[in-house]
């Protein structure tokens, strides 16, 4: 089947967490924030690209998928056409003794343009 | 003074190693009075949260190793020395979440760590996303160092 998809331009990598309340979309928030924030696409200037047309695609790793609130996270991306898939990944840290869990959330955000 | 060697050769089980040259473990009891030892339990003292990653090999020890690293030098620890300890005092389990944990070579994962005695767990976590040819990969490995003592 022919890939259909625009060519990706960049896969922006991050990380985040929520060390104690075990909120896996506060967790994947922050990892989009970590994620967005280690590049900036200038690209997008120097070319004259219309933002509009880009294509991003977010996915969300963390231990509980099915916890994780897509419509938040699609809203923290600012530009583009913006879909969001959880799945298993992360990591999750138990401290049976103090009864509390800390979250983290792997999240890669493929850009998309046809230049 | 504990080697700068670690104890590698820990391998794939979880048993604890002890870095230090010495067998006795000098920091595990503390002797009160006259007669009498206080009795010490395992407490943990801090958590330090890593990513890694290997952009295009698909290696899941190079990102564990990596995500190992951004743990550790996120932070500088003296909650050791505050409580009185050394720092090879400090028990470090290590968890690691990776796609296929089962390729990771715990030992060299373990041998990231500088003080102490470490044990490595990986289980399926992290994140993987193939180019868009299929011809390779990129992973994120997530670590958590958890950093215990005993203490009384």
């Amino acid at each position: 089947m022919p890939d259909r998809r625009k060519p990706r331009v960049i896969l922006e990598l991050g990380s985040g967490n929520d060390l104690h309340g075990a909120d896996y979309t506060k967790a994947a928030l922050r990892a989009v924030e970590d994620a967005l924030h280690h590049s900036s696409l200038t690209f997008v200037r120097s070319l004259n690209v219309d933002r509009e047309r880009l294509d991003v695609e977010v996915t969300v790793g963390v231990q509980r998928p099915e916890q994780v609130e897509v419509d938040k996270v699609k809203a923290a991306l600012p530009v583009g056409n913006v879909s969001v898939t959880a799945v298993k990944g992360g990591l999750d840290i138990e401290d049976p003794e103090s009864n509390d869990r800390a979250v983290i959330a792997s999240v890669a955000i493929a850009v998309r343009i046809a230049l | 003074m504990a080697g700068l060697v670690p104890a590698i050769h820990a391998l794939h089980t979880k048993k604890d190693v002890d870095a230090r040259h010495k067998a006795g473990h000098d920091d595990a009891e503390i002797r009160s009075g006259q007669s009498g030892r206080i009795a010490m339990a395992r407490k943990r003292m801090v958590l330090e949260v890593g990513m890694g990653t290997d952009i295009r090999g698909g290696d899941p020890t190079k990102a564990a190793c990596r995500a190992l690293r951004d743990a550790l030098w996120h932070n500088s620890l003296s909650i050791a020395a505050a409580l009185g300890q050394s720092a090879d005092a400090m028990i470090v389990e290590v968890l690691i979440g990776v796609p296929r944990p089962a390729e990771v070579d715990k030992a060299e994962v373990l041998s990231v760590l500088p003080h102490g005695r470490g044990t490595v767990t990986v289980v399926e976590g992290g994140l993987e996303i193939a180019n868009d040819a299929g011809t390779d990969s990129t992973l994120i490995a997530n670590a958590c160092a958890v950093v215990s003592l005993d203490v009384p």
